[in-house]
């Protein structure tokens, strides 16, 4: 003998009605949750960009040009080349040229060094006193004739002139008058570096001179026409 | 006998029924009536919405130099769309086309700028727009808040327009800090937003 459990009829009356509800509820829910059916209005419209440029570079050249020149004072001492410094007889002029771009789209302001630093053999020349260094300028800058020794190099700065930039195309000058007098103090210098002079093919540098330049930008305000 | 009193009982009957249903037509009432239809009365709906994006371009731009700041007596000149350098502060306003209709619209405008390098491989481009910042000075007359937003009403337009300050700087910097953004591009641009806000 078997028996049978009773059957469990569904609810129906309920679950139709509930299940009803709850799909208007998500409709509803859908509805509102999308923003274009939002009950509030509103829009956005996004502006055509818009291009800047940043100016191009602002840049400085720097060349170097040397010449001799005799020295008016009397020397026994024959010249053996055709350039570099003989002792009371013929001097050397060094000139360095820092030229703003000629496309700086701003002004600017320079300032820099020029930096001799000894070579070995001819750390006499400055020990001894021996050369005489001329600085001057020309231009958008003034050099400090009075130099100072920095790691062991001569050194002269030169900054903007008070007063006035570096604009496009504008050129700041530094020369420097290098020469080595035959006497100096009652000692002939010619004598004394004749040792470590050079020769016709073979010149013996007694520094390596070198210039440093910063260009930097000025405010618009400080510009000048 | 029976028949013809039936017969008679019936045909009044009928008679006062005929009489019930005569008196029941409207158009015999006895008492007078009138009825009229009202002129249509025209509901419209308001309007909340922005000019097309052609109508907003940078106008009466002017250029000043913050080096590296600058005071309310800075002098700015007419920005004539030259190349910037650093320092320069470039001011613009942009007339935004607003249209607000309807005696309870009140509406959240929102302005949000935005920057980008105008070509993303190139590093001068890039180096630029970080450099440079674009701001919002002034919406509708009013110092803008941050985020820049401000709750308008139709009464507060003026010529159909909304004019948005904009500020897009390069700043001064240290010597040589932003040497890399030379040459460089940078696309500037912004999103208007308008939203109706509960008018309460």
């Amino acid at each position: 003998m078997t028996t049978t459990e009773p059957r469990h009829e569904r609810p129906t009356f309920l679950t139709k009605p509930v299940l009803f509800a709850c799909v208007a509820l998500v409709a509803a829910a859908s509805l509102l949750g999308g923003p274009v059916s939002f009950a509030l209005w509103n829009d956005q419209v996004a502006q055509p960009a818009q291009l800047i440029d940043s100016a191009s570079a602002i840049s400085l050249d720097a060349s170097v040009t040397s010449s001799a020149y005799a020295l008016g004072s009397l020397s026994s001492t024959v010249a053996t080349s055709s350039s570099g410094i003989i002792p009371g007889t013929r001097g050397q002029k060094l000139t360095f040229a820092m030229t703003g771009g000629a496309g700086n789209g701003v002004q600017g302001y320079i300032s820099g060094t020029v930096a001799a630093s000894p070579k070995s053999a001819w750390a006499a020349v400055y020990t001894a006193g021996y050369l005489t260094a001329t600085a001057t300028s020309t231009g958008a800058c003034t050099v400090n004739p009075a130099p100072v020794v920095v790691s062991g190099a001569l050194t002269w700065t030169f900054s903007t002139t008070t007063g006035q930039t570096v604009k496009a195309g504008q050129s700041c000058t530094v020369v420097l008058d290098l020469s080595i007098p035959a006497v100096k103090n009652g000692v002939d210098v010619s004598r004394v570096l004749r040792g470590t002079r050079g020769t016709t093919t073979v010149l013996n540098p007694f520094a390596d001179f070198t210039a440093n330049a910063t260009l930097s930008q000025v405010p618009r305000a400080e510009e000048k026409p | 006998m029976k028949k013809p009193i039936r017969t008679l009982l019936g045909l009044s009957v009928a008679a006062v029924l005929g009489s019930i249903l005569l008196l029941g037509g409207a158009g015999s009432l006895a008492f007078w009536s009138d009825s009229s239809t009202s002129a249509t009365q025209q509901i419209q709906s308001g309007s909340l919405d922005l000019g097309t994006s052609s109508q907003m371009t940078f106008a009466n731009a002017t250029i000043k130099q913050c080096a590296p700041t600058c005071t309310s007596s800075t002098p700015s000149v007419a920005y004539a769309g030259g190349p910037l350098v650093p320092g320069d502060v470039v001011t613009a306003t942009v007339n935004v086309p607003v249209t607000l209709v309807g005696q309870n619209l009140k509406a959240r405008f929102a302005v949000t700028p935005t920057k980008n390098p105008t070509v993303a491989s190139a590093a001068a481009d890039v180096a630029l727009s970080n450099a440079m910042s674009i701001t919002v000075k002034q919406i509708n007359g009013a110092t803008a808040t941050s985020p820049a937003a401000l709750t308008l009403t139709p009464a507060q337009i003026a010529n159909g327009t909304v004019p948005v300050v904009l500020e897009v700087a390069f700043p001064w910097g240290t010597a040589g800090q932003y040497n890399d953004a030379m040459g460089g591009k940078v696309s500037l641009a912004a999103t208007y937003t308008l939203t109706q806000i509960a008018a309460g």
